[in-house]
């Protein structure tokens, strides 16, 4: 497995399963957004016992997932990330999502994304509400509405 | 029915329809969202006591909404009390946000038809509503991401369950604006529409739910538009 990862994003590529990504966690980083290069043989894992683990600690991971690939994956290999994407797309669509942005202000939205996952809308709406605020509060010079 | 001011309420045959007449393209400053509050007030009081089949809300003009003005939006914030260690958020985005999330729990369906720009805030409207009925004419778009903010009166939240965990995603956090033929493709919009006939679709579908299901269930708004479009197809 190769990793490679600047503030925002981490690349991992080169890994026979996505199982391998909940034993390796530390070397990932902090990443926004883990983008995971994946091939015809690239499988969730080798047993259901190691694609339950792989599932869940995509599930429950603090940054975004997705699985990058040139040609076409399989169900549960794209069921277990939060986005799908093609190899030639990825660096552009990556650039344009995080354009100008800070790793807070990344982070504040994907929060919302990540509660998503698994919580009702209501507490996605209450997420966001505090996101907003605590961006706001940036933008209005630090502390000023806290 | 109201049309003392910029939020026209009418009702026929027992639709409301509400026109949005601000200035600005109905530019969302403070004057706006007091004229918003007000009408919505109105409206959840209109459908607790009587009986309404649907809400149509649509743009006066030739636009939906252009959304926040975001330094209006940025003086506000800075008037209001956060205190992120309890997490209470200030009473006055509490009542701002149910004006906009009620929609979605109102007993009878809620259409927005977007023409023109639907952008920021202005799409938390439509996102909010049950169903969307898009023009060929409309853009539509999150854009707070690029003003270094995010979407915070359901515009996440909705666009997720609307669109897709994907598809939000790139429509929030890039903040572009895409053309209706897009925001269809996408399933932001349920219908597509040619110019003037988005209000014609949208008495169409509450006309069809009203018929075919009687007293309707929030929750099953998704099934509703499927079986609506499933009898335009045969």
């Amino acid at each position: 497995m190769t990793i490679t990862a600047n503030d925002i994003v981490t690349k991992v590529c080169q890994l026979s399963s996505l199982y391998q990504l909940s034993q390796e966690r530390e070397q990932l980083g902090e990443p926004c957004l883990l983008l995971i290069y994946a091939d015809g043989n690239t499988a969730l894992g080798n047993d259901e016992s190691e694609k339950t683990e792989a599932a869940r600690f995509l599930r429950e991971a603090d940054f975004m997932s997705a699985v990058v690939s040139d040609g076409d994956i399989s169900d549960e290999l794209a069921s277990a990330a939060d986005m799908t994407l093609k190899a030639d797309e990825a660096d552009e669509y990556v650039a344009k999502l995080y354009k100008d942005k800070t790793k807070k202000q990344i982070r504040e939205i994907n929060a919302c994304f990540i509660k998503a996952r698994t919580a009702p809308a209501e507490e996605v709406l209450a997420t966001e509400s505090r996101a907003f605020y605590r961006l706001m509060a940036d933008k209005n010079g630090g502390n000023s509405n806290e | 029915m109201n049309e003392n001011n910029g939020m026209i309420l009418e009702e026929q045959d027992g639709i409301l329809t509400l026109s949005m007449n601000m200035p600005g393209n109905n530019l969302m400053t403070a004057d706006f969202f007091r004229e918003y509050e007000a009408v919505m007030a109105e409206i959840e009081e209109k459908a607790a006591a009587g009986k309404y089949k649907g809400l149509i809300i649509k743009g006066a003009g030739r636009h939906f909404s252009v959304g926040a003005d975001v330094d209006a939006l940025a003086d506000r914030s800075a008037n209001e009390t956060y205190d992120d260690s309890t997490g209470v958020l200030p009473e006055g985005h509490i009542r701002q946000k149910h004006f906009f999330t009620f929609l979605r729990e109102l007993p009878f369906p809620v259409v927005s038809v977007v023409t023109g720009f639907c952008i920021g805030s202005g799409s938390e409207i439509a996102v909010n509503s049950h169903y969307r009925m898009i023009e060929k004419n409309a853009r539509v778009g999150q854009p707070e991401s690029t003003f270094g903010i995010l979407p915070a009166l359901g515009g996440v939240a909705r666009t997720i369950e609307i669109c897709g965990t994907q598809n939000a995603y790139t429509l929030v956090m890039s903040g572009e604006l895409i053309s209706a033929d897009d925001a269809f493709a996408l399933g932001w919009a349920d219908i597509f529409a040619d110019k003037k006939q988005g209000v014609p679709e949208a008495v169409s579908l509450i006309e069809y739910i009203s018929a075919n299901f009687g007293d309707f269930a929030p929750s099953r708004y998704k099934e509703y538009m499927d079986s609506y479009k499933k009898s335009r197809e045969a």
